[in-house]
């Protein structure tokens, strides 16, 4: 190792890059950036309601504000007519018609567990491992007449 | 005077120094010229804190080196590969320098062609050479600061510097004894 040399490489070098003048930018640069920037600044939709114009933004927010009372409007005309009342009654009769399939249903659940808790430990298992068997043959059985199926083809 | 004036104004005054950092970065004049176009973008969207400051070309260099390492960070993996693989790897190894005519360089190089050499044998740099040699005579960054910037050790930041000095030394000695021959 030389270390003067090294030093004296480096203070060449640190002299030679540091006097090099700026590169000329290309002529094309400016332009480009302005009409980029002009791109970006041109009010567009899809950019934020916040960085529209004054203008924009005013016309925007009475036109939203109208669509929204005539709706309100509307809405409210439309509750006071008979045809109105007449699917509310409607509506009402199938909600009831619901709630007595309900407690039909809540019955029947109850009936089940009601002999569910009659027939003991040993019936349980019974009735789960059959329940199991008939599972896995199914199982067992799809799976077997799938593979004859395929193997056929 | 607009700001849409003022900002053009802006642009044109510092394009060539946003430029020449990309340019000695990247080394490619398209992609140098991509990364100034959003810097300046980047500086119209702060136009507000930064219109009026004496801080500006300082503010834009910095950008300007950060997007192009932001850039290059994309190529990294591939240029340190090759850096290692061609001068033996080793991230602190130190090599003794051979000068064979190296002060008559400076010598002869010392108008605007000559500034021109120095400028095309930069970009020739490979770029694990150019990239460290550029943030520390250039951009006056400290090793620990490029080490940091760049992800790599200071070791190699180092050696880096160092293999980048003496080949953009023998490049010029080759170039010149061409021009003279």
């Amino acid at each position: 190792m030389k270390p003067q040399l090294d030093a004296k490489l480096a203070a060449l070098v640190d002299r030679q890059l540091k006097s090099l003048p700026e590169l000329a930018a290309p002529l094309t640069l400016a332009p480009r950036v302005m009409a980029a920037i002009a791109a970006r600044t041109a009010v567009s939709p899809a950019r934020g309601w916040q960085t529209w114009s004054l203008a924009l933004r005013v016309a925007s927010f009475a036109c939203l504000a109208a669509i929204f009372l005539g709706l309100c409007f509307g809405g409210w005309h439309v509750t006071q007519s008979s045809a109105v009342t007449n699917a509310t009654q409607e509506v009402h009769g199938l909600l009831a018609l619901l709630k007595t399939l309900t407690s039909v249903l809540e019955a029947v659940l109850g009936a089940l567990v009601l002999v569910v808790k009659q027939l003991g430990p040993i019936w349980l298992s019974l009735i789960a491992a059959v329940v199991l068997a008939g599972w896995i043959s199914c199982l067992g059985l799809g799976t077997a007449f799938a593979r004859l199926a395929w193997s056929r083809r | 005077m607009s700001d849409a004036q003022k900002f053009e104004a802006l642009v044109l005054n510092y394009q060539n120094m946003v430029f020449s950092t990309a340019m000695r970065l990247v080394a490619n004049q398209a992609e140098a010229e991509d990364i100034s176009q959003e810097v300046f973008l980047r500086a119209h969207s702060h136009w507000s804190e930064i219109a009026d400051s004496p801080t500006v070309g300082g503010w834009l260099r910095t950008v300007a080196t950060n997007l192009s390492l932001n850039h290059l960070s994309r190529y990294r993996s591939r240029w340190t590969f090759f850096s290692e693989l061609f001068t033996g790897g080793g991230e602190d190894e130190e090599r003794e320098i051979e000068f064979e005519a190296s002060t008559d360089v400076e010598a002869e190089v010392t108008s605007a062609d000559h500034r021109k050499l120095v400028e095309q044998a930069l970009q020739t740099l490979p770029p694990a050479q150019r990239v460290p040699l550029v943030l520390y005579h250039m951009e006056d960054l400290q090793y620990d600061e490029i080490a940091a910037r760049l992800g790599v050790s200071m070791g190699k930041v180092k050696t880096d510097i160092h293999r980048g000095r003496e080949a953009l030394r023998r490049k010029l000695e080759k170039t010149l004894r061409a021009e003279a021959a």
